[in-house]
């Protein structure tokens, strides 16, 4: 770490010292979806210091995404969100990297399109995908920080493979095909509380939310926890017996 | 009859004008059917509409809503039917899908 970073980051160096810096500059995170969500995730990682972001979505800029997708500006309408998110991330940090993916994810191509990380973020606006991300993290064992959000409405959970319940053990259905409402405010809750789970994780400090699902009702101002359960005999990940069956984990 | 503490969350909450509340009920269905008699404004926001296509009466729940019990989502339990216990505590979740 040089000078420079030592200042940046003086802050943040009071709660965790230089280790836990170096962990977040040796850190490489995968966030999957760069809109609502996505725009709060990646700015406080990226402003923290995480040395490699990798961003996925294959969405260009419109003008309904404006209200909360505050990396994409209005010059940006029809331009790749990842090519708008990068040159906003790099502008506010030029110390991390930044490595975009343009891809749709697929069953098929999930595991080839998706590099190696030590975290993934769910930052998708649909289940179907979720599903996909889901099976990935829990196959390769890699943490997988959950949100979602709808109007006032947003939720989040941290899943760690062989430990907590799995996406699939808490929610198991699809989306509803709908346009959703959306305050900025919303997901700027949700992912900034992503971010923060983020930092703790690669830091190793707190307390994750595993097997919590915490909602958050910005109508009523209102946070509340659910504990959560392993499904029995998952076929994602396996439930309680914590071990992940080979043929279904795909 | 077992007693249980419900919990509603968004919209569901606000069609109640209350986040939570005690209810009793051998099973899901019992507890869910007085909630929505309670408040009627949840009945189409919970269940799938009845008289659909010719589709059988039996009370279904709508496909985007997850119920949990003590953190089970009912849809790997026995659904609808899943047995209760005193002191259970069953989550009503609204679709939260958007990012």
């Amino acid at each position: 770490m040089d000078d420079f970073e030592r200042e940046k980051y003086s802050r943040q160096i009071l709660l965790f010292g230089e280790e836990g810096q170096e962990k977040l500059k040796n850190a490489k995170v995968f966030i999957a979806g760069v809109g609502g969500l996505g725009s709060p995730v990646s700015t406080y990682l990226a402003i923290s210091g995480i040395g490699k972001i990798i961003i996925a979505d294959f969405d260009c800029v419109e003008a309904s995404n404006l209200n909360r997708q505050f990396l994409h500006h209005e010059k940006d309408i029809g331009r790749e969100k990842v090519e708008s998110a990068k040159e906003k991330l790099l502008a506010m940090n030029p110390g991390v990297e930044i490595e975009v993916i343009r891809e749709k994810l697929t069953e098929e191509n999930a595991d080839s399109t998706v590099p190696g990380c030590d975290l993934i973020i769910d930052a998708l606006d649909n289940f179907e995908a979720r599903h996909i991300l889901n099976r990935l993290a829990v196959k390769r064992k890699i943490p997988l920080i959950h949100g979602a959000i709808s109007g006032y409405t947003g939720q989040a959970t941290t899943i760690i493979p062989g430990k907590t319940p799995c996406l699939y053990c808490i929610f198991p259905g699809v989306s509803r095909k709908e346009t959703f409402p959306a305050v900025g405010t919303t997901p700027g809750i949700i992912g900034s509380i992503q971010a923060n789970e983020a930092i703790k994780y690669i830091t190793g400090q707190g307390k994750l939310l595993e097997g919590r699902l915490l909602m958050w009702d910005g109508l009523f101002c209102s946070l509340t926890e659910i504990k959560l359960a392993k499904r029995n005999n998952c076929p994602v990940c396996g439930g309680q017996m914590g071990e992940i069956p080979e043929s279904d984990s795909r | 009859m077992a007693e249980v503490k419900i919990k509603l969350f968004a919209n569901l909450r606000e069609a109640a004008g209350t986040p939570e509340l005690q209810l009793s009920g051998e099973k899901v269905l019992d507890v869910l059917s007085s909630l929505t008699e309670k408040f009627p404004k949840l009945k189409a926001l919970i269940f799938e509409e009845a008289e659909a296509e010719g589709k059988s009466e039996t009370p279904a729940l709508c496909g985007y809503i997850n119920v949990l019990i003590n953190g089970n989502n009912v849809r790997h339990l026995e659904g609808l039917d899943t047995l209760l216990s005193d002191a259970d505590e069953i989550a009503v979740l609204p679709p939260v899908s958007g990012g």
